[in-house]
């Protein structure tokens, strides 16, 4: 198998097309290989957003392909994408990530439901996850009770229990304290490496940018600067 | 699925203000679709009562030709083939033998078209209560001479008192005009006023010479029975035994009062319907709320890979419960009412009693609702309820997981 997670060719996406266009997206094409830790940086407007909802199947190029180990998901239909993105990707969003009637252990074990899996591996998985993003003691709490930076990391325990191709996150930290955020990019980084899970994040913050192995810059919708593929076992 | 239930139950907490909205309509829907019904259904119970005990009794015996053409000379002979029938039928409580002419009454004032009914009066009486319906007067009685009972809009209207004379005229067997003076004894009311208007009471033994009959020529048996339920066993029995005379239910005698149950019937399926609609309308409303006030964790669900489908079942699934925690409540309340208004009657003769009373409805009401429309109205308040809940399940389904992140 190819080590290419992602292979974007040539992506296009403008809003409003017959009133007021906004070019989002303008001929982006990127490639991410398995294990990456990359950060997708650029001011407010630049594109950030359409171009991880692209790639996570949320939204549909004008035009363009994005290939996941050659699968080319704008060619998928609406339903079959829904089960593609439940198998295949990972989702952590910058809030409103979680059910608030289900507590933290319900959350996470909530999208294993939904792919069906068993009653024995959710609950290894649920309680190693939530461990793993130092919620062990949480478990049976509602997001209500638990502070941002604790919601984050059950969304991040969640992204990883679908065992996604890649988890994609929107500026995951854009609504914590500092401390909360470095936290949280300690366990992405964390299971980044132990799970060699691939992780792309949005993000304006610099000391989030700094933990990125791999930076993307988008200016107005187009790449302006790629730090490149690393490799991905860091040293 | 279990998870889809278990989130449904629980967001129908997270506003219980709102849901106690919903489940009240449900119950406040449940109570008024049933206590309706049952308004409507026990007046049609209750007409068809007034109509058996009081005017045409279960079964009915007559010439083969008489309903036809109400001729005099259609009668039969009140003989002990039939009165043997009659002892010998169970399940038969009571029966009057009556001789009958379509005529006019005439006072010094003026006439009316009525129909004359010659009655043996303790028969007469035990078949239709007749005696308990005198309010002046008294009963046809064995002592005096031509006497003539008539009903108190009659009376009124022809300005008949006690005592008063009136003629009877009508064609008698050989279609020749007859007539004959009686002398007001009683003054009676039933619950249907235009019977009343319509029929006078004379003895059998005093009508019958005039019409030139014998006096055990009838032209109508009405038969009363010890239940409803038996009208079809005993008319078949009846109607083997009898085979030259004909023999009705009362179903076939008076289709009329059957039109009145299903007139009856409808109206209150009217009411049903409105009821729904305005449930309907108020679950619509109120899921479309909740689902518009949580399109980003909807869409945060569809976006992590949740089903169109399960969406939609969610929706439908919290208005679900909605529905089973208000039909127990709505249906005790309905049930509760009837049974209360059932035992203890309920009084309207102060809004609509004197016309009710003209199509023979008692003032008093007992409401009542077979067990089976219970099941059916629930039945159609779960239907509509989850039919109303397509609408806001759709828009959930339909919902933009990448736009309703992002607002
Ligand atoms: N649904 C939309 N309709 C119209 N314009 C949009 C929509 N979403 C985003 N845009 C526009 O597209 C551009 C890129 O937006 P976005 O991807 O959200 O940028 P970022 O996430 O980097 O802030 C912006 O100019 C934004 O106003
Ligand atoms: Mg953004």
């Amino acid at each position: 198998m190819s080590n290419i997670v992602i292979d974007a060719i040539n992506l296009n996406k403008t809003y409003n097309p017959d009133t007021i266009p906004v070019k989002a997206i303008d001929g982006v094409s990127l490639q991410m290989q398995r294990g990456e830790f990359a950060a997708l940086v650029g001011p407010s407007g630049s594109g950030k957003t359409t171009l991880l909802n692209l790639l996570g199947g949320l939204d549909k190029p004008d035009s363009g392909s994005i290939l996941i180990n050659g699968t080319d998901i704008t060619k998928l239909s609406e339903n079959r994408l829904v089960d593609y993105r439940l198998h295949n990707i990972g989702f952590i969003f910058q809030a409103y990530n979680l059910v608030p009637v289900l507590t933290a252990r319900e959350n996470v074990e909530f999208i294993m439901l939904l792919q069906n899996i068993g009653k024995a591996e959710r609950e290894q998985r649920v309680a190693n996850l939530l461990n793993q993003v130092g919620l062990g003691d949480k478990m049976n709490v509602r997001p209500s009770q638990l502070s941002g930076g604790q919601q984050q990391r059950v969304a991040v325990a969640r992204a990883l229990a679908s065992k996604p191709q890649f988890i994609l996150a929107d500026e995951p930290t854009a609504n914590l304290d500092s401390h909360s955020a470095s936290n949280l990019l300690d366990i992405m980084a964390m299971l980044n490496k132990e799970e060699n899970m691939t992780f792309i994040f949005s993000t304006h913050d610099q000391r989030v940018i700094e933990r990125a192995r791999r930076v993307i810059t988008l200016v107005d919708g187009k790449v302006t600067s790629d730090t490149g593929l690393v490799k991905t076992q860091p040293a | 699925m279990k998870v889809i239930i278990k989130i449904a139950w629980r967001n129908i907490w997270r506003n219980p203000v709102r849901s106690l909205v919903i489940i009240v309509s449900i119950v406040l829907g449940l109570w008024a679709g049933t206590f309706v019904s049952a308004l409507y259904y026990g007046m049609g119970e209750d007409r068809v009562t007034i109509a058996i005990e009081n005017e045409i009794s279960h079964i009915q015996i007559h010439h083969p030709e008489y309903r036809k053409e109400h001729k005099v000379k259609y009668f039969i002979s009140y003989n002990d083939t039939i009165q043997q029938a009659l002892k010998t039928t169970p399940n038969i409580k009571a029966w009057s033998a009556r001789s009958m002419a379509l005529g006019m009454i005439t006072s010094t004032t003026n006439s009316n078209g009525i129909q004359v009914n010659g009655v043996d009066p303790a028969n007469e009486d035990s078949t239709t209560h007749l005696g308990a319906k005198i309010i002046e007067g008294q009963y046809l009685g064995s002592g005096k001479a031509n006497q003539i009972i008539v009903g108190q809009k009659l009376a009124e209207k022809m300005k008949l008192k006690l005592k008063s004379k009136v003629v009877l005229t009508f064609i008698d067997k050989d279609e020749n005009m007859a007539a004959g003076a009686f002398k007001v004894a009683g003054i009676f009311k039933s619950d249907n006023s235009s019977w009343d208007d319509a029929n006078v009471f004379v003895k059998r033994a005093e009508l019958n010479p005039l019409m030139g009959l014998d006096s055990s020529d009838v032209h109508e048996v009405a038969v009363l029975l010890t239940t409803n339920r038996l009208v079809d066993t005993t008319e078949a029995l009846l109607k083997k035994q009898l085979p030259q005379y004909r023999v009705e239910s009362w179903m076939e005698i008076a289709p009329d009062i059957n039109t009145i149950i299903s007139v009856m019937s409808s109206a209150s399926v009217i009411f049903v319907v409105i009821i729904l609609m305005a449930l309907s309308f108020g679950i619509i409303n109120i899921m479309l709320m909740a689902v518009l006030e949580r399109t980003r964790e909807l869409g945060m669900m569809i976006a992590l890979g949740m089903t169109r489908f399960r969406v939609f079942v969610l929706v439908v699934t919290e208005t679900f419960f909605l529905v089973m925690l208000g039909c127990p409540v709505g249906m005790l309340a309905g049930f509760g009412t009837i049974r209360y208004l059932y035992i203890h009657g309920f009084d309207y003769s102060a809004s609509a009693g004197q016309s009710m009373a003209k199509l023979g409805f008692k003032s008093v009401l007992h409401p009542d609702l077979p067990l089976g429309q219970y099941e059916q109205i629930i039945v159609l308040v779960i239907i509509t309820a989850l039919l109303s809940a397509i609408f806001p399940a759709v828009k959930a389904v339909r919902l933009n997981p990448a736009q309703t992140i992002k607002s």
